[in-house]
């Protein structure tokens, strides 16, 4: 009798844990589709737990690398000093060209008051731990609720496009990267402006789906956010494409993209303090300036 | 109720640590701590109602820490609890090789098992497979480790046994005046 008590008390509980696990995949599933999903009183303590934690075992690593990777940049740092000031030299002469022909086209100051309208504070942030599952790809940042962040911000380094926030704790943020297989970004080809959707592949390399017809797309073109979508805002590095697949008749093709971000490599990044609305609002602007600086060249002789 | 405390902060403290050195090493050839315990525990822990409790929080703490929905590990690690109590209670997996093997075909289930999910969770996505080049690394590895967390595991708990037989339950001696 005290077995069979016991057994029904186990089923019970069993039947409990996977009814509430069930429950909380769908309404976490519906914060995530909503674009809030601040995690909740019982488990954002565990993420800010882990920060001091993941920080104090990630010191003497990163302690490591960083000594490392500073005797090699020394290596050879004369002649690329040497290339570096050519090139600024070179960049230089080529900025002042350019501001010549903006101030003579009469739009040096209408650019300049757009990029302070469009202007979105960065946070500093670093990254303190990685996803404990392989197969998915995200980031622990160490900046959450407490510094303004919050569900649907981008995420950017120096070199491109990171991610997106979403979730977020007290002092923690828990970061989408590129690369999970559930990221779906639109881009655009910076070269010929043929739009695609980028899909992250839970590996290091990206997929670019676009339309077969008119989408000229080559070997070594960057591929940037398109702004579309209201999530990521416009012109941010997301990668080059590294192989054109070649399928004939089918009306989708795909490329490749190695990601412009080394993410084996990433201890920093920004977090865009704007979210989706607000860069949705932001490109409405943008979309309408734009369209009056055509109609202004249409009318010009 | 001591005993799960400290395993339960045990397996916290270590999926905080995994997180920190997967920032280092390619994920890929991280072994799954989280199924490593929940695999442990299913082989050395006493009441099965412990076990199975233990095994959804490592599962909450991992859906925290990984990109998962909250939830889907913990699903996924009450299922890998029962797999594997029941597997111990028919099957011989007391040795190093045979936890190994048991362990990484069990890994290469939940992988089919979370993909399944997430493509069902999140199907407007449109989620890749799981391609068989990350899936085997990924067993290999966490097969690999199986025994050691085990051993780890049931020596923690025989530890803590011991701390708890050189204690006195109750303090039999007579007070002075009965004396």
């Amino acid at each position: 009798m005290a077995e069979f008590h016991s057994r029904a008390r186990l089923t019970l509980l069993v039947v409990a844990l996977v009814g509430v696990a069930t429950v909380s995949m769908v309404v976490d599933r519906r914060a995530f589709r909503d674009g809030e999903r601040d995690l909740p009183v019982w488990a954002g303590p565990l993420l800010d737990a882990a920060v001091p934690i993941q920080k104090a075992v990630s010191w003497p690593i990163d302690s490591m690398r960083n000594a490392w990777s500073n005797y090699l940049a020394l290596v050879g740092v004369r002649a690329e000093n040497v290339q570096l000031r050519s090139e600024k030299a070179w960049l230089e002469e080529q900025n002042l060209q350019l501001r010549e022909a903006l101030v003579a086209g009469g739009r040096l100051e209408r650019i300049a008051a757009m990029r302070e309208a469009f202007e979105v504070p960065m946070l500093p942030t670093e990254l303190v731990g990685r996803d404990v599952s392989p197969w998915f790809q995200s980031v622990l940042l160490d900046r959450g609720r407490a510094d303004g962040v919050r569900s649907g911000m981008p995420v950017i380094s120096d070199d491109g496009l990171v991610g997106l926030v979403v979730a977020t704790s007290y002092t923690a943020a828990k970061t989408k990267l590129l690369l999970d297989r559930q990221t779906a970004i639109d881009g655009t080809v910076q070269r010929s402006r043929a739009r695609g959707i980028v899909r992250g592949q839970g590996s290091d390399e990206l997929q670019f789906e676009f339309v077969a017809r008119g989408g000229d797309v080559q070997v070594g073109d960057l591929v940037i956010t398109s702004g579309l979508g209201g999530v990521y805002p416009k012109g941010l590095l997301i990668g080059e494409v590294t192989r054109v697949s070649e399928l004939g008749s089918k009306l989708l093709r795909t490329a490749v993209l190695s990601p412009a971000v080394d993410f084996g490599r990433l201890e920093q990044a920004f977090v865009m303090l704007r979210r989706g609305p607000v860069m949705e609002l932001l490109y409405s602007i943008e979309t309408g300036d734009e369209d009056r600086v055509a109609a202004n060249e249409e009318q010009s002789p | 109720m001591k005993h799960g405390l400290v395993l339960l902060l045990i397996g916290t403290v270590v999926l905080m640590i995994e997180g920190a050195i997967a920032r280092v090493v390619p994920v890929r050839f991280v072994p799954d701590l989280g199924l490593l315990l929940v695999v442990a525990f299913a082989l050395s822990v006493r009441n099965p109602g412990t076990g199975v409790l233990l095994s959804a929080y490592l599962g909450f703490v991992t859906d925290v820490f990984s990109g998962a929905l909250l939830g889907q590990h913990v699903l996924l690690y009450i299922v890998m609890f029962g797999v594997s109590r029941f597997s111990g209670s028919r099957l011989n997996l007391r040795g190093p090789l045979p936890q190994s093997l048991f362990v990484a075909v069990l890994a290469v289930f939940q992988s089919g098992a979370l993909w399944a999910l997430t493509a069902f969770f999140v199907v407007s996505s449109g989620v890749g497979l799981v391609h068989p080049t990350d899936v085997l690394p990924y067993a290999l590895i966490t097969g690999l480790v199986a025994p050691f967390v085990s051993e780890g595991v049931v020596r923690l708990m025989a530890r803590m046994d011991d701390d708890e037989g050189s204690k006195p339950l109750m303090d039999l001696t007579p007070p002075q005046f009965l004396a």
